[in-house]
């Protein structure tokens, strides 16, 4: 019974690996070309039926998903690191009702004072989020549940009933259009935001946080310092909340303690569309923006398809579930049984 | 002086005792071996002079002064670096990002130096002489043989002055291994030492000037390779001479009846056109080195695997591929090989660990009667000797050769006809080995087969009726009877000729 | 004696160390109850207490669903549309008519309907290995969308007697109906994890689902038959509330998806699964409510309550030491 064997040499080994390559990126970017692809029907289905793509309608594409994008960017970074964050929506509406009470009276000095505050409590109480979680040792799921209902209720003192003015110039500057060819001022902050994730991306913080949601254990045995990258990581999410609640001030006038109530669960569901594993350790903001935009377009798309409104959240809901179906699809041809557990 | 030193160790989890009054020296310049059965210690005493774990008593000196870490990365920036089992990279990211995690460089921007990252894992893996290994990887998709070799040449790029290799070189083939010790001894020329625990005898004494032996939780001596004949090395470690171990063969029927039979079976390229047959009252074993497709084929038999090609029958019967449900209900058992993540549940009680397989059996119109689940338990506990406080206490408390009692007691209860064991006697001490080993004989004397996975080389002599030696997902030869020899089964196990992998001239364990 | 209760109070496997945490729970019942009794004197009436139980009832009632859910390790976020869907099918199908036969095809029919709601979620789990979070949000929101559609935004109808009374009606005109449901609720629910085949493969996915498949359990039936039933919870749970405030509305279930979650986990159960039981959400699902009915008769406003909850559960989770927390 002795078998005659062919035993693979290392060579073997890495010719296969090299013709597979494109093969790979497909299935480990899958659900992120998936996102674009989901996005891009979107966007000619919308554009095809839209009377005419004009500045104004450009503005308003860029500028609904603008909030959820620029709040999606901390939770994506969360996500990375196998954890979730419950509290942006709460931190949305308390940095919008903040931003509103600054600016009240009108005058274009006080913006910047509103965006700089926004940005601090953003941060603090991202901070507060990542103490507990690192340090307290206390999941992130509760945590932020927890404090998210902090966050709610200080803006309820902030702003009890929605209210608040907000000069026209500095609303024109965050979400009108440019001299550049009418283009929306949306595409610069887009912009400015995916920037910013490169250079993120090239930092070293972006190793670590990825190594931790990937596997801590890991990376605490390589000498990362796991509290202190978690702190950060939730940091940066509330602070990307407290940017989304400022432009929300901006696009909308006034400042309302739970306009950012939808903004936690539609952020995971961008983070999610884009690719990321809740699990931690994949992940990345440019499928974030796709999820975003997929979401905020879905409600335009059917107002200009006569569909009644009562449609778009059905739709955004079978939309999620079909593209992280068919991203699941692949378990099912798992030979280990296991790995179906 | 010794560079590395611990005196009268004691390591406690929960109400188990790991390590009690061990003793460790370790000198400049030298390759030192750890030696000892699974559970005996070994490990522990690593993770104490590594620093991921504290002692409950005992001290470590670092070239003669008390020992100035406190944690892992402590102990890395004293100069002791660990290779463990699990591995400690990180699969989303690339091998180059893994070499420099904690430590990564920076560009005059701030910005991580990708390029810089490259060429010194390039740098590295030539100076090491690993070729083929690719900096820009992600390490999920290397093979287990690749990542050992980045975990190694990670920790050389730490210029240790102690690197600790713990079964660091299980999944290397000969020549990888060759490489690795080449690298070693240069480092002890050096003036680097190196502790290395391997359960490969012959590695050990390829490459180890000394051993220190570890039995039941504590250090027994130190020898000089070469100075001290293997046997007594042996006998340091297993307390007895090998011939009181295993318990005598039973008579079996002269015409047994064939129980499992295993006609093709084959599975991806892991198993290759296997077939088998357990009679009743045997003891089959599977045999070679590791990863060759064993415990695959255990899987595979108990419906694990999905797209397993091939029959199986059991007593004339078509066992179900389903799942382990079906393959259960058919009158399989099988004890998985790791059972801290498979055969158990660690967080639950010892009653509930050994009723899960058999749930239904104590119930009546689905809800179960604690009388007779306290029965079984009972009946369990007392026959295989668990010794547990109480049947109420979680399983993770256990010592892991009661551990593994739990396990087996488990599929017991299920009253099958073969019972299919993967590596049942690793990381256990010996009392609980010869415990197993009896039960085990007691199965067969009443007409069970049992299909059965060793890595130790002298059960499978000492307990097997017949044993087959798998390379590469096949089985390549089966020894019975006076053929049934160490020897042999290693001769066998590296018999095929393979560019890679060179057979060793001499007498191997 | 002292010593012997400190000794019990630590150890794992005692019954005290069991039930530590909702032991811990209860506790802080009472100290609420004191505390808000001194300052509210009508806080602690008969009456007022009674009412709060009811409204307990309700949240006890989801809670269930959802602790069967967490004890898998997933969690449940679609009973707020599901539990709005059900109540609002229920009054529309039944419609204010008297028939028996129609009243029992809308019960069935809200019953159903969370059901399969739970049913897809548990595929999307259990098959499609899609994480719970996103799968039962997915749910939630399709939910939404179908109910936004079936009612065209308002929702109509009325809830049959048999709801209103059990919602409101008492025995004896002391002992509410909600009561004794909760509390046959309760000991369905303590039956079916303690004692029954389903109970204990429950936990055992919790801890460690492939240990369990090797052991031969259906680990997906299981965690089906779990969102289903999470699902019928939320079902039954609209149907009570149709009964109580007598007609249906536009978010009836929001409140009760975040509370649901945070009875279960103050009342000790892990949010990482395997660990736990429906006796201490009972007594989270009162904590909560109670705490609420407090904050609001000692005249604190909205936001302070919110601040007040936020910080309570915080605070709940450090005492609770390591059953809460990250396993290592």
């Amino acid at each position: 019974m002795i078998a005659t064997s062919t035993p693979t040499t290392r060579q073997d080994e890495q010719r296969s690996r090299r013709l597979a390559r494109p093969a790979r990126f497909v299935a480990k970017n899958g659900r992120l070309v998936l996102a674009f692809v989901i996005l891009a029907v979107l966007l000619v289905v919308y554009i095809e039926r839209v009377p005419q793509f004009g500045a104004r309608e450009q503005r308003s594409v860029v500028n609904q998903g603008m909030a959820l994008t620029t709040a999606g960017f901390g939770q994506t970074v969360v996500v990375l690191t196998g954890g979730i964050d419950l509290s942006v929506g709460s931190m949305v509406g308390l940095t919008n009702s903040v931003a509103s009470r600054i600016v009240d009276d009108e005058s274009i000095g006080r913006v910047w004072l509103a965006a700089f505050t926004c940005l601090a409590v953003g941060a603090l109480g991202g901070l507060i989020n990542g103490l507990i979680v690192a340090y307290g040792r206390l999941q992130p799921i509760i945590v932020t549940l927890a404090t998210s209902s902090v966050f709610s209720g200080i803006a309820l003192y902030v702003r009890p009933t929605p209210a608040g003015d907000f000069p026209f110039e500095a609303t024109q500057f965050w979400t009108g259009s440019m001299g550049f060819r009418q283009w929306p001022r949306g595409i610069v902050w887009l912009a400015a935001l995916i920037a910013i994730w490169l250079v993120f991306r090239r930092m070293r913080l972006a190793t670590r946080i990825i190594a931790i949601g990937s596997s801590e254990g890991a990376a605490f045995m390589s000498g990362v310092d796991v509290n202190r990258t978690k702190v950060v990581a939730y940091t940066i999410s509330g602070m990307a909340a407290g940017a989304a609640g400022f432009y929300l001030t901006a696009q909308t006038g006034n400042g309302n303690a739970l306009a950012g109530t939808a903004y936690t669960l539609n952020s995971i569901a961008a983070v999610v569309l884009g690719g990321a594993s809740l699990a931690g350790g994949s992940g990345t903001f440019l499928g974030t923006i796709a999820g975003a935009y997929i979401i905020a377009l879905i409600p335009r798309v059917l107002f200009f398809y006569d569909v009644s409104q009562f449609y778009q959240q059905l739709l955004q809901g079978l939309v999620l579930l079909a593209a992280v179906g068919l991203g699941a699809i692949g378990i099912l041809r798992a030979r280990n049984r296991l790995d179906k557990v | 002086m010794p560079v590395l030193s611990a005196t009268g160790i004691t390591k406690r989890f929960g109400g188990v005792v790991a390590l009690h009054d061990a003793d460790f020296a370790c000198e400049p310049g030298e390759i030192h071996a750890l030696l000892g059965e699974n559970g005996a210690g070994k490990s522990t005493m690593i993770k104490v002079l590594c620093g991921v774990q504290q002692p409950d008593a005992g001290t470590i000196t670092w070239d003669g002064q008390p020992a100035p870490y406190s944690d892992p990365a402590g102990a890395v920036d004293t100069g002791i670096v660990p290779v463990f089992q699990e591995l400690s990279l990180v699969p989303d990211l690339t091998v180059a990002q893994n070499l420099v995690l904690g430590r990564e460089p920076r560009n005059r921007l701030g910005l991580l130096d990708q390029r810089r990252m490259r060429r010194e894992a390039a740098a590295l893996f030539a100076e090491l002489g690993f070729d083929g290994l690719d900096p820009g990887a992600e390490v999920r998709h290397l093979p287990l043989a690749d990542r050992q070799l980045v975990e190694i040449a990670k920790a050389l790029s730490r210029r240790p002055r102690v690197l600790i290799l713990d079964e660091a070189t299980s999944a290397l083939n000969r020549r990888e291994v060759e490489r690795v010790f080449t690298v070693i001894r240069q480092l002890r020329d050096d003036g680097t030492s190196v502790i290395f625990i391997s359960h490969r005898m012959d590695e050990v004494e390829e490459i180890c000037d000394r051993a220190t032996v570890f039995r039941d939780g504590t250090s027994v001596g130190t020898v000089v390779i070469g100075e001290t004949p293997r046997a007594e090395i042996v006998r340091m470690m297993v307390g007895r001479p090998l011939q009181d171990i295993f318990p005598p063969r039973s008579p079996r029927p002269a015409t047994p009846r064939p129980l499992l039979d295993v006609q093709n079976l084959a599975w991806g390229t892991e198993l290759r056109d296997v077939s088998l047959t357990v009679h009743e009252g045997e003891i089959v074993g599977l045999s070679g080195l590791e990863g060759q497709g064993q415990s695959d084929l255990l899987f595979a038999i108990f419906g694990v695997y999905a797209g397993v090609h091939g029959t199986i029958t059991l007593e004339g019967k078509p066992v179900p591929r389903s799942g382990p449900g079906a393959a259960m209900r058919a009158g399989l058992a099988l004890v998985p090989e790791d059972r801290k993540t498979q055969g158990l549940v660690l967080p639950m009680t010892v009653r509930d660990n050994l009723i899960m397989a058999t749930l239904p059996a104590y119930a009546r119109a689905g809800f179960i009667s604690p009388d007779e689940e306290r029965r079984s338990s009972m009946r369990m506990r007392d026959r295989l000797a668990i010794r547990t406080p109480n049947l109420e206490a979680q399983v993770r408390h256990l010592s892991g050769g009661n551990q593994q009692k739990v396990a087996i007691a488990k599929w017991l209860l299920t009253d099958a006809s073969v019972y299919l064991l993967s590596d049942p006697t690793r990381g256990i001490d010996v009392g609980a080995k010869l415990e197993i080993y009896h039960l085990m004989r007691e199965l067969t004397s009443t007409g069970k087969g049992i299909l059965f996975f060793s890595t130790d080389l002298p059960e499978i002599v000492g307990l097997c009726d017949r044993a087959l030696v798998m390379y590469e997902g096949a089985v390549v030869r089966e020894l019975a009877g006076e053929a049934l020899t160490t020897s042999n089964l290693v001769e066998a196990a590296v018999g095929i000729v393979n560019p890679d992998s060179p057979v060793i001239a001499g007498e191997r364990s | 004696m002292y010593d012997t209760l400190r000794r019990l109070w630590a150890d794992d496997e005692s019954w005290m160390g069991r039930y530590r945490t909702p032991l811990i729970a209860f506790g802080l019942i009472l100290v609420l109850l004191v505390i808000s009794g001194i300052r509210q004197p009508g806080f602690l009436s008969f009456g007022n207490l009674r009412q709060q139980l009811v409204v307990a009832t309700f949240l006890g009632t989801v809670a269930a669903g959802q602790t069967m859910v967490i004890l898998t390790g997933g969690i449940d976020l679609s009973v707020a549309w599901s539990l709005n869907f059900a109540a609002i099918l229920f009054t529309q199908t039944i419609g204010g008519s008297d028939d028996p036969a129609t009243i029992a095809f809308g019960t069935v029919l809200a019953l159903l309907s969370g059901t399969m709601v739970g049913v897809f979620s548990g595929i999307g789990v259990a098959i499609l290995k899609i994480p719970s979070l996103v799968a039962t949000l997915g749910m939630n929101t399709v939910m939404l969308g179908v109910t936004l559609v079936y009612t065209k935004g308002s929702p109509q109808g009325l809830a049959p007697a048999f709801a209103r009374d059990l919602a409101i009606g008492r025995i004896w005109g002391v002992l509410p109906w909600a009561l004794v449901f909760w509390a046959g609720l309760t000991a369905l629910m303590i039956a079916i994890l303690k004692y029954s085949v389903f109970g204990r493969r429950v936990y055992a996915i919790g801890n460690n689902p492939r240990a369990a498949f090797l052991s031969g359990a259906p680990v997906r039936l299981t965690l089906i038959g779990v969102y289903a039933f999470s699902g019928l919870t939320a079902g039954m749970a609209g149907i009570l509330l149709a009964g109580y405030s007598n007609n249906t509305y536009l978010g009836m279930g929001d409140a009760y998806v975040l509370q649901s979650i945070a009875a279960v986990v103050i009342g000790g159960t892990s949010i990482l699964g395997g660990a736990g039981g429906y006796g201490g959400t009972v007594a989270g699902a009162i904590l909560i409510v109670l705490l609420q009915n407090a904050l609001q008769v000692a005249g604190i406003r909205p936001a302070g309550q919110q601040i007040l909850y936020g910080l309570i559960i915080l605070l709940m989770l450090f005492v609770y030491g390591r059953s809460a927390k990250v396993r290592e």
